[in-house]
């Protein structure tokens, strides 16, 4: 597979502290796979991010996106493939009105106005809030807003886009809304997505596991192999899933199959053991 | 608190809401000027026709624009008082002291009060048929020319846009910040001016201090969105000139001129 980003044997220490915050970190990221990035706080995860937008400039290494290594040079051209939807809602709402807002990277680029306003349109039908074009970010919920964000981000249409712990401050319908969108938009269009989170269900929405700890990558395969890890999840800063819990707790009395079970297969494990009995 | 700042604008429809702010906002400040040429009963009572007519004109509610005179009451009430018995006078209709009252007195200040009602209306009226962000369009139109002596023009109209959309944010935190100091004790509505006074300083520092966490986040956003130094950059809102605007500057020259006659009449 194609890799969109490659990250070789990246540090990176911030100018008020001693410990560097990314440690020599190696990651390749592919094309059109949706990455979940996981961690404790403190583990580096947002300073990738910004490492990987050329918000700040690694110490040492070199970061490749679409092919170009970036420096500062091009890095606006590198920052174009990129989205980022931040985690505050209000902290990344620039505009006055929804579609102000969402037209912002494209005045950025320099479009044309009579292109910018189909592109607009598009890019709020595609989160479904055209419905909300001329109001005001005040009158909207926390989801809508990050709906307006993946809306403004998508309007520059981005190879990757990154999600700093974009539902972290989302109710758990604000939540759903913003994941569902992500899902749509992935069967819709070839996209990278990069989740950096804590949220159990986005992990499991995404194709592989990235776990950072002090700055390096521990552990990077699929959701399924992470979560057999167990317990240990927790030193990630994951809790495990909750099909996980209720099949742990269960182990005693009902015969289970080693290791992680999403929901499905635990209810068809449960129902064949108690068929047993 | 919200009512105060940002209760000015009024959602709706009509004339006067689709004309060009650039050019709602000159008459504004052009009509304040030409209030001064008034000098008669028939002048002033010309004007307030005429604003009278654009309050018409706006479908808004008189009760708006009588409300925009409340926060004024006092400065109006003691201008006006100032003006009926510190006019002086050679026939007084009563005297004491220092203080007069006469007929002109009284004139005058009708007059003066007649002044302050259509300069608040029409202020009024123009905040309440524009959107701040409109209003902020047209200082950055106005102020264009600027440019030539290397005024960062786009960079302040920005500023002033993010400023206006983040009134209600700060006013949330402030709200929180309260409620958070008021939890551990403070008791803002107490005490004597000075101690009043004092009790806003844990509300100041942490608004102070989440300010600029706010702006920290908010620059790393727009720098993620390509936004460099406000130069290149094209735009989504445009304002536009149309004839109805041309009428409009062209009723307020006739307007002067009428004055100017009923003036000298």
């Amino acid at each position: 597979m194609e890799n969109i980003i490659s990250i070789k044997d990246v540090t990176y220490t911030y100018p008020d502290s001693e410990a560097p915050a990314i440690n020599n970190l190696s990651l390749d990221i592919h094309s059109n796979e949706w990455l979940s990035i996981v961690g404790k706080n403190g583990s580096g995860k947002s300073t990738l991010t910004k490492l990987i937008d050329g918000l700040i400039e690694c110490d040492s290494g070199t970061i490749e996106i679409a092919g170009q290594i970036i420096d500062e040079e091009n890095i606006w051209e590198a920052r174009e493939k990129i989205g980022i939807v931040f985690q505050n809602p209000d902290h990344q709402f620039v505009g006055a009105t929804v579609e102000d807002d969402v037209a912002f990277g494209l005045e950025n680029q320099g479009v044309p106005r009579n292109k910018m306003i189909k592109e607009v349109d598009q890019a709020l039908q595609m989160v479904d809030m055209q419905s909300y074009k001329t109001r005001d970010p005040q009158s909207l919920s926390g989801g809508q807003k990050q709906r307006v964000a993946i809306a403004g981000v998508l309007a520059t249409k981005p190879q990757i886009i990154i999600m700093d712990e974009s539902t972290s401050m989302l109710d758990p319908n604000g939540r759903k809304t913003v994941l569902d969108l992500i899902k749509r938009l992935r069967k819709e269009q070839e996209i990278t997505i990069i989740s950096i989170t804590h949220d159990i269900e986005e992990t499991q929405l995404s194709e592989r596991i990235v776990v950072l700890n002090d700055g390096r990558v521990v552990e990077d395969s699929d959701p399924k192999a992470i979560y057999d890890l167990g317990p240990e999840l927790t030193n990630f800063g994951l809790e495990e899933p909750f099909s996980s819990q209720v099949a742990n707790s269960l182990r005693d009395t009902v015969e289970l199959p080693e290791g992680y079970l999403n929901e499905e297969e635990l209810v068809k494990s449960i129902w064949k053991s108690s068929s047993n009995m | 608190m919200n009512k105060l700042i940002l209760g000015r604008y009024l959602p709706g429809d009509s004339l006067l809401y689709r004309l060009d702010p650039r050019g709602k906002f000159l008459i504004t400040f052009y009509f304040i000027g030409i209030v001064f040429l008034a000098n008669n009963v028939a002048s002033y009572g010309f004007l307030l026709l005429f604003v009278l007519f654009a309050v018409y004109l706006s479908k808004i509610n008189l009760g708006f624009f009588l409300r925009g005179l409340r926060p004024m009451f006092w400065l109006i009430l003691f201008t006006v008082v100032l003006q009926m018995f510190f006019t002086p006078s050679q026939h007084p209709l009563w005297s004491f002291g220092i203080l007069t009252l006469s007929k002109e007195g009284l004139v005058i200040s009708a007059y003066i009060f007649v002044r302050f009602v259509l300069i608040i209306f029409v202020s009024t009226l123009l905040t309440l048929t524009t959107t701040p962000i409109e209003i902020s369009d047209s200082i950055e139109s106005i102020l264009k020319p600027l440019k030539a002596i290397k005024f960062p023009v786009t960079q302040v109209a920005l500023m002033l846009s993010i400023a206006l959309r983040f009134v209600p944010l700060l006013i949330d935190e402030t709200t929180k910040i309260m409620d958070a100091q008021r939890a551990r004790g403070v008791d803002f509505g107490e005490g004597g001016l000075i101690k009043r006074i004092k009790s806003f300083v844990p509300i100041l520092i942490p608004l102070f201090v989440s300010s600029f966490s706010i702006a920290y986040d908010l620059a790393i956003a727009m720098e993620s969105r390509g936004y460099k130094d406000g130069e290149g950059r094209s735009k989504y809102r445009v304002l536009s000139w149309s004839t109805r605007d041309t009428v409009a500057a062209i009723v307020m020259l006739l307007i002067t001129v009428i004055l100017l006659f009923i003036r000298s009449y």
